[in-house]
């Protein structure tokens, strides 16, 4: 998988993935969005439409950029049991949420989006400058 | 404990310093540790004039030392061996190491699957759970439910990870799932309850995604509800296939999660299909997915026939489509029969 980084402004950056998001490839992308967080961004934009696949290690990486980009640090994904009480929970309760934001969804992803959920914590946008708009 | 200790416990240190030894005219060739002392070859304790250090990584952990006598580039060769036997070594461990936990996770993951089936007069179970190399985190299960004559609950469920910590996890989740649906009001309600233990008491980078049916083996009746789980399928006998979708996140994710919660009833000759993502996702050399829709197409080929041979048509299709390709997630399957009359 290939990304590429347009940062549009000091605070938003658009983050485009090119092929498929697995367990080969999904530290990297939390690495490079938690990069992004701590150079000062704090809404990211995912630009999905070169995006062919997206397996389960997707879901956790998605998942885990949502903590970052709400100031929560993602669980240590090598520290395995040890962290499983060490976490709080990701959603508060009614807490509006949308520092990453996704655009141009294929059929395909948007499938595995909806049936995981992901939708919640994920508002979906047209296209980027919707996105960026918020 | 040293970082030269597996070059003492070895044979190749003794032999090297000999050999060494030798090549400088029998001048003395020993191993020193990062203090000094040295603790293989000639000469022993005392501090000879020339060394070469041994480097693991970024770090040095001891020197090849030598007298006067002793070319420079003799104790660099010895030294650059012997951070090759070190390093051989630590490589060793770490798969060693990295293959004991995969036996562990696999160990523990076999265990969570079920024995026997319940014993069903007119219902037929079958299934098929093949690993793939790595642990995964895959579990099928059946079970009557807790005081409730003529009810058996099915699931399927998968793991977001690999590894010992997945399978610590399915094996917790088993257990929530089985507690949840014998207390609960529906399996909705039952993983409402399991999300909400795992978000407050578990919180973790691993997610699960379940589906969870219960069935009344008298009139044939399914309650069904899904954690972000493929749907599972009805083989109809009269020749095509149902998805049970119902909406909902997977466990572990989100504090509010709520799930559908649907009904069908099996007809006698009708089957249930439950899978996991290790059947659709299968790859053939050329990186192509099976798919749903070749899964669809071969389940309603299979349409009114035993249990066991839908899952033989199911598991034989992914297997020839898969051809020389390695499996790279854990195949699940659980088949369920209601018998025809």
């Amino acid at each position: 998988m290939n990304t590429t980084i347009d940062r549009v402004s000091p605070e938003v950056a658009v983050l485009a993935l090119d092929g498929e998001l697995d367990a080969s490839n999904y530290r990297e992308l939390i690495e490079t969005g938690s990069g992004l967080y701590a150079d000062g961004a704090r809404c990211l934009v995912l630009d999905l439409a070169q995006l062919s696949y997206m397996s389960s290690s997707g879901i956790v990486a998605l998942h885990s950029l949502a903590l970052v980009f709400r100031g929560q640090q993602p669980p240590d994904l090598e520290a395995g049991w040890s962290t499983f009480h060490a976490v709080s929970a990701d959603t508060a309760e009614g807490a509006v949420a949308d520092q990453v934001r996704i655009v141009a969804l294929t059929p395909a992803i948007d499938t595995v989006l909806e049936r995981t959920g992901l939708k919640r914590i994920l508002p979906v946008y047209a296209d980027r400058d919707a996105a960026i708009a918020g | 404990m040293s970082a030269l200790d597996d070059l003492l416990d070895g044979h190749a240190l003794a032999g090297l310093l000999a050999l060494a030894s030798a090549a400088a005219g029998g001048a003395a060739v020993g191993l020193a540790d990062t203090d000094g002392h040295v603790v293989a070859g000639r000469p022993a304790g005392a501090i000879p004039p020339r060394d070469h250090p041994i480097a693991l990584g970024d770090r040095v952990v001891g020197s090849v030392v030598g007298g006067d006598e002793v070319p420079p580039e003799l104790l660099a060769l010895v030294a650059r061996s012997l951070e090759l036997l070190l390093a051989g070594a630590r490589d060793q461990a770490n798969q060693a190491r990295v293959g004991g936990e995969m036996a562990i996770g696999r160990r523990i993951q076999l265990s969570l699957l079920p024995r026997r089936f319940p014993d069903v007069e007119g219902w037929t179970f079958a299934a098929q759970y093949e690993p793939a190399r790595e642990v995964g985190g895959d579990l099928f299960d059946a079970f009557a439910v807790r005081e409730q004559a003529d009810r058996i609950a099915l699931v399927i469920a998968d793991v977001t990870g690999k590894g010992i910590p997945a399978a610590l996890l399915m094996a917790d989740v088993k257990a929530l799932l089985h507690a949840a649906t014998d207390n609960a009001d529906g399996p909705a309600d039952a993983l409402r309850r399991v999300n909400a233990v795992l978000v407050r008491e578990r919180a973790t980078s691993l997610f699960v995604t379940a589906a969870l049916l219960v069935v009344d083996v008298a009139t044939g009746q399914v309650r069904y509800a899904s954690a972000g789980h493929e749907p599972p399928l009805i083989a109809r006998c009269a020749g095509w296939v149902e998805q049970l979708e119902a909406s909902g996140p997977i466990l572990g994710a989100f504090g509010d999660a709520a799930f559908e919660e649907h009904m069908a009833t099996l007809e006698p000759g009708d089957a249930l299909t439950l899978y996991t993502d290790g059947v659709t996702e299968t790859r053939d050399a050329s990186r192509r997915f099976y798919g749903e829709d070749r899964l669809l197409a071969n389940v309603t080929l299979a349409c009114g026939r035993p249990a066991e041979e839908i899952l033989r048509a199911i598991v034989d299709d992914v297997t020839a489509f898969r051809g020389d390709a390695e499996p790279f997630d854990d195949l699940t399957l659980l088949v369920v029969e209601r018998r025809p009359r």
